[in-house]
């Protein structure tokens, strides 16, 4: 690891000053994932700028049209909050799926949207990879069959290793919102708009901006989603990342569907919505052959190659048995 | 040492043990050369110094601590080669396997994933401060009663995991501790009988 020089914010606005104050200066919060890459040498700061020290970012509050979660809450305290479960409970359920307790009571909010790859390429310091070098071509690009778990959309020339958050899934499935702080205003960015396919040119997967901090995300209920799910297929059953996982969440009147929400985990390159799908779900009944229905149109554009080619069929099933579980979790019957 | 480095336990934990006696075959065979180089010997005998070296504080097992530390380094290497408290063991020193694990502030962190000195305000907890007056922690003796470990390398990290599963209250079902120890592993492969140390722990 190499030495850096470390300081202390106390607002937003300071931690934004000093992080562009000096070059390689990266924010740390629970550090879980940015610890563990500078011990690796994949990611060598010249300055940490602790944002831990910041008062006001860890509530979690229900304001009525929303529910908010500061970005320094840990992934811990979101997934065992009442407002969580009582009025947004995917993401309760997609949190409890990743890491384990431990890593949940280091992580935070926005630390779990930022984290970085988990790809064996990315990981190797010696290997090609597009996400570490900026203009690397890496072999989940140029493998000829693909590798088994390579993203089916979002394909690139730089990275095709899919996103490895669970909670983002859940909270893109709920279209939650990114609320993005620089010194001088804040705004707000759909989570689908937060988060961009990779490109040659940069190792960056999202809008955020070098004056801007992720300061929370909130979550929308206009939509009205009473029912939700998160299955996340892996190959062991806990403490893995999943080789797919499915959220999500349905508005479910009388058997009607008036709003759905359908969201993938690991096939991605970054967290993947199906909007196409939701879309179709509009106005139908809630039953499973109509689920079956979006599931294909979910899986329509897929580009598999030979290696991973498995996923798509899984994709189908997975999308169709996450709808079928959401129908059968209504709010408040889960947690 | 310094007196501010010097290990906040006294007597024979088996580490000590082993470096007391080692120092002592060692001592046996260098003795003769002792009177003709001893100067020299002082000369290399200066300590190490950690470049950009930090001064910290931290509580431990209720205990205030002051140090010196390299800024880089994780709780965990603290604890172990700063303190000499070696019951937090590393084992991947990655994430991935939860031998580290200890408490701060009352919740169970992987302590390979720390900045020692970014843990200054908080109280932080180890496999050391769990006994009382020479009594063993109740989970600790259902992992005694229950033959919960073979080799023992994970046993501190299941042990502070436990402890801080059963204050969680994720110990309703075997499926539940199954999912919530899920962080430790064990190469023995002691889990039933882990499982069955933290269910009775929890009664």
């Amino acid at each position: 690891m190499n030495f850096f020089q470390y300081t202390e914010a106390k607002t937003a606005r300071d931690a934004i000053k000093a992080k562009q104050e000096k070059e390689a200066s990266y924010f740390i919060a629970g550090g879980s994932n940015l610890v563990d890459m500078m011990k690796e040498g994949i990611q060598h700061p010249q300055q940490l700028v602790d944002i831990n020290t910041i008062s006001g970012l860890r509530d979690i509050k229900n304001t009525g049209d929303t529910v908010y979660l500061g970005t320094l809450a840990s992934n811990t305290a979101a997934a065992e909050s009442e407002k969580i479960i009582n009025f947004a409970p995917l993401v309760s359920q997609s949190l409890v799926k990743g890491a384990t307790q431990q890593i949940r009571n280091m992580a935070t909010i926005g630390g779990n949207l930022m984290q970085e790859s988990r790809c064996p390429f990315f990981y190797d310091v010696s290997a090609a990879c597009g996400r570490r070098t900026a203009g690397d071509v890496c072999p989940t690009v140029t493998a000829k069959d693909g590798i088994r778990t390579n993203a089916l959309f979002g394909l690139n020339e730089s990275c095709n290793t899919p996103h490895p958050s669970d909670m983002a899934v859940g909270m893109l499935a709920l279209r939650s919102k990114v609320v993005l702080q620089s010194k001088k205003d804040t705004r707000k960015l759909a989570l689908d708009k937060f988060y961009h396919i990779p490109v040659k040119e940069n190792t960056k997967i999202t809008h955020l901006q070098d004056d801007e901090m992720i300061v929370g995300v909130e979550i929308p209920l206009e939509h009205g989603f009473n029912h939700s799910a998160y299955l996340k297929v892996r190959d062991r059953k806990s403490y893995a990342f999943a080789l797919i996982s499915g959220a999500a969440a349905l508005n479910i009147q009388t058997g009607t569907i008036l709003n759905a929400g359908l969201a993938s985990g690991w096939v991605g390159t970054i967290p993947w919505r199906f909007e196409e799908a939701e879309n179709f779900l509009q106005g139908k009944a809630a039953t499973e052959s109509n689920f079956r229905q979006a599931a294909k149109i979910a899986i329509s554009d897929a580009q598999p190659k030979k290696n991973n080619a498995f996923k798509v069929k899984l994709l189908e099933k997975i999308l169709v048995r996450t709808l079928l579980m959401a129908k059968e979790t209504p709010y408040g019957t889960n947690n | 040492m310094k007196e501010e480095d010097k290990p906040i336990k006294t007597g024979f934990s088996r580490r000590n043990f082993l470096q007391v006696s080692g120092t002592g075959v060692a001592g046996l065979a260098v003795a003769p050369l002792l009177g003709a180089q001893a100067a020299e010997q002082k000369n290399l005998e200066r300590p190490f110094e950690v470049p950009n070296a930090v001064d910290i504080q931290l509580n431990i097992n209720n205990e205030t601590i002051k140090l010196k530390i390299d800024p880089r380094a994780s709780l965990l290497d603290t604890l172990r080669y700063k303190l000499n408290m070696t019951g937090t063991k590393k084992g991947c020193d990655a994430g991935h396997c939860g031998a580290c694990t200890i408490h701060i502030n009352g919740e169970r962190k992987l302590s390979c994933l720390t900045l020692a000195m970014r843990h200054q305000n908080d109280k932080i907890t180890t496999i050391e401060g769990l006994a009382e007056n020479g009594v063993l922690h109740p989970v600790q003796q259902a992992f005694v009663d229950n033959d919960a470990f073979q080799c023992g390398y994970c046993t501190s990290g299941q042990v502070m995991s436990a402890v801080a599963c059963i204050k969680e209250g994720h110990t309703k079902s075997t499926e539940e501790i199954k999912e919530y120890m899920s962080g430790n592993i064990c190469r023995c492969g002691a889990y039933p009988n882990i499982i069955k140390a933290v269910q009775a722990a929890s009664k």
